[in-house]
């Protein structure tokens, strides 16, 4: 437990000046500003404030100016930015040892490498947790600062559940993400794979199969296709992600330990 | 004992034998010298001695004991691979807070005396990616260094040196063994350097150990031959094999021989072709230099 602790403590200090921690609130805190801006867009007019394809997509989804609304919209992007954001932060994590070459460092010491990556686990999930966290705060102060009407304990409830149930599958979703960014040795093969990923759930949820694809499920439970869709959704769909996750990580401690480190 | 001991050690790559049945054994206390040009399996070998790598055949102990991932014993080496890499945002001192907290050090002020022995103190708050070659150099003899390892374990450590950077760093490793009961065991494609520094060299060809030889034994291995040049060369020839010499023409014109008696007698052999109206226009002892003899070695 101690040296789990030593491994946690050296990637913090490894991630102290890190611009990518920054890059990625920016980033991922556009989701509730635009949000925002739809809102005020809408701001007690129904759809009338908007035009042309955000107006379709409104009348599409039902869309109000109200904090159900926004607090959907927020799960929502979620589960499609968040496949982006939660694997740059997983591609950046487990694969700059490579791209920095510092991984020959962590291979020879008295220190278990899964221990490591158990480390590399646990601030990822932290970091993940920390953007969703943010992104829902500004979302409250943003949707405070509207004065959006519908608020109510149970409207609230029920959406921060979806959200943050949508942002834990995304979290889970990036074991594999972890593998490719050791597999490949650095952070540009599991982006590339993060951006597959992300146009075949795209491909998946169109035809209608996207409830057995690990990586559309999130935006599928989150609402972003629908209700129709989401009620697609079944104990299989959640039994195929939760195993991706587990093989994910499997995979990831298995290379890491027992293949060649050549580079 | 012996500190490294690997016996017929082997690693493919494909078809390709990068390292092939290389056995060494290293005493404690030695600077090994693992010399061989670039792709030769220097570096595949270190990856093999540090655990990186698996070998298809043969057997590696460090200390008498087969090192297994995450034990105890990679507390007694420090080593450094290929070019030194650091964490490009953190400073010196940061980047050697993440190899003590790793390694799961108790004091320190270890960390202030690496700083201060590799000379790092003016740039200890700079980031590493804004180092120079040679201070990142230094920063990874640092981190290797940390724990104060029994051996330590170097993949080109002068690569990247200025010529002060060099002298300093090859007395700070004769002082490591001298003083601290270091054993060292350090690759270059250099004969001239390693041999500066070395006890031992073990000479690495296409993935084999060719030789290996002690560095005060060098001597007698790097070839002599007497060069004479005078009025008249070919003359000269037919007197000086008529008394019993052996001489050839080089490829100047010149005479040469390789005969030790002929090699410590320079003087006599003067003395005998003045009498004969040849006398030398030059005439001198030439020295193989060290790295005729190590392409001489590896066939080139």
């Amino acid at each position: 437990m101690i040296q789990q602790w030593q491994a946690f403590t050296a990637e913090i200090l490894k991630n102290r000046h890190s611009s990518i921690t920054r890059v990625t609130f920016i980033a991922f805190s556009l989701a509730p500003l635009f949000g925002g801006v739809f809102m005020f867009l809408m701001g007690g007019n129904g759809t009338e404030g908007l035009s042309g394809s955000f107006k379709a997509k409104a009348v599409l989804m039902s869309f109000e100016a109200n904090w159900n609304s926004y607090l959907g919209l927020l799960s929502q992007a979620v589960g499609v930015g968040g496949v982006l954001i939660f694997g740059f932060v997983a591609s950046w994590l487990f694969g700059r040892e490579y791209s920095e070459g510092t991984e020959k460092d962590l291979l020879s010491l008295p220190i278990s490498r899964t221990k490591i990556l158990n480390a590399k686990f646990v601030y990822y999930l932290l970091w993940c947790v920390a953007l969703a966290l943010s992104n829902l705060l500004l979302g409250l102060l943003i949707g405070g600062s509207l004065r959006l009407p519908g608020w109510d304990s149970a409207m609230f409830t029920n959406n921060i559940q979806v959200y943050f149930t949508t942002s834990m599958m995304i979290i889970l979703l990036n074991t594999p993400i972890a593998f490719f960014a050791i597999y490949g040795k650095g952070f540009m093969a599991p982006l590339g794979i993060v951006a597959i990923l992300l146009v075949m759930a795209q491909i998946f949820g169109a035809l209608g199969i996207g409830n057995y694809f690990p990586w559309a499920v999130p935006g599928i439970y989150s609402g972003s296709g629908g209700a129709d869709l989401k009620a697609g959704l079944n104990g299989w769909s959640y039994l195929i992600l939760g195993l991706t996750s587990v093989a994910g990580y499997f995979g990831t401690i298995l290379w890491w330990k027992y293949s060649d480190q050549s580079k | 004992m012996n500190v490294i001991q690997t016996e017929k050690l082997t690693k493919k790559f494909g078809e390709t034998v990068a390292v092939d049945e290389v056995s060494i054994h290293v005493r404690e206390g030695e600077i090994y010298g693992f010399l061989g040009l670039n792709g030769a399996g220097k570096t595949t070998a270190i990856r093999l001695l540090l655990g990186m790598i698996k070998p298809d055949a043969g057997t590696i102990a460090l200390f008498g004991q087969t090192a297994k991932q995450a034990a105890p014993i990679w507390n007694e080496v420090g080593y450094m691979v290929e070019t030194p890499c650091s964490y490009p945002n953190l400073s010196v001192r940061e980047n050697l807070e993440v190899c003590y907290r790793l390694r799961g050090l108790k004091d320190k002020k270890q960390i202030d005396k690496m700083i201060a022995v590799l000379q790092l103190g003016q740039y200890e708050h700079k980031k590493a990616k804004f180092l120079s070659l040679g201070n990142n150099q230094r920063l990874g003899l640092a981190k290797a260094l940390l724990h104060n390892p029994k051996l330590l374990i170097l993949d080109e450590p002068i690569n990247g040196l200025d010529p002060a950077g060099i002298v300093e760093i090859r007395e700070f490793l004769k002082d490591l063994v001298n003083h601290h009961a270091t054993t060292i065991f350090l690759s270059s494609h250099i004969l001239s350097e390693i041999a500066k520094v070395a006890t031992r060299i073990g000479i690495v060809h296409q993935g084999k150990l060719i030789k290996e030889i002690n560095t005060k034994d060098l001597e007698h291995q790097i070839m002599k031959k007497l060069c004479v040049n005078t009025v008249d060369n070919h003359k000269a020839l037919q007197f000086l094999n008529g008394k019993d010499f052996i001489f050839a023409t080089n490829d100047s014109g010149f005479l040469e021989s390789e005969e030790p008696k002929a090699i410590v007698q320079p003087e006599y052999i003067s003395t005998l072709l003045v009498n004969a109206g040849l006398p030398p226009k030059m005439i001198r002892v030439v020295e193989e230099d060290l790295e005729a003899y190590f392409l001489r070695i590896i066939g080139n």
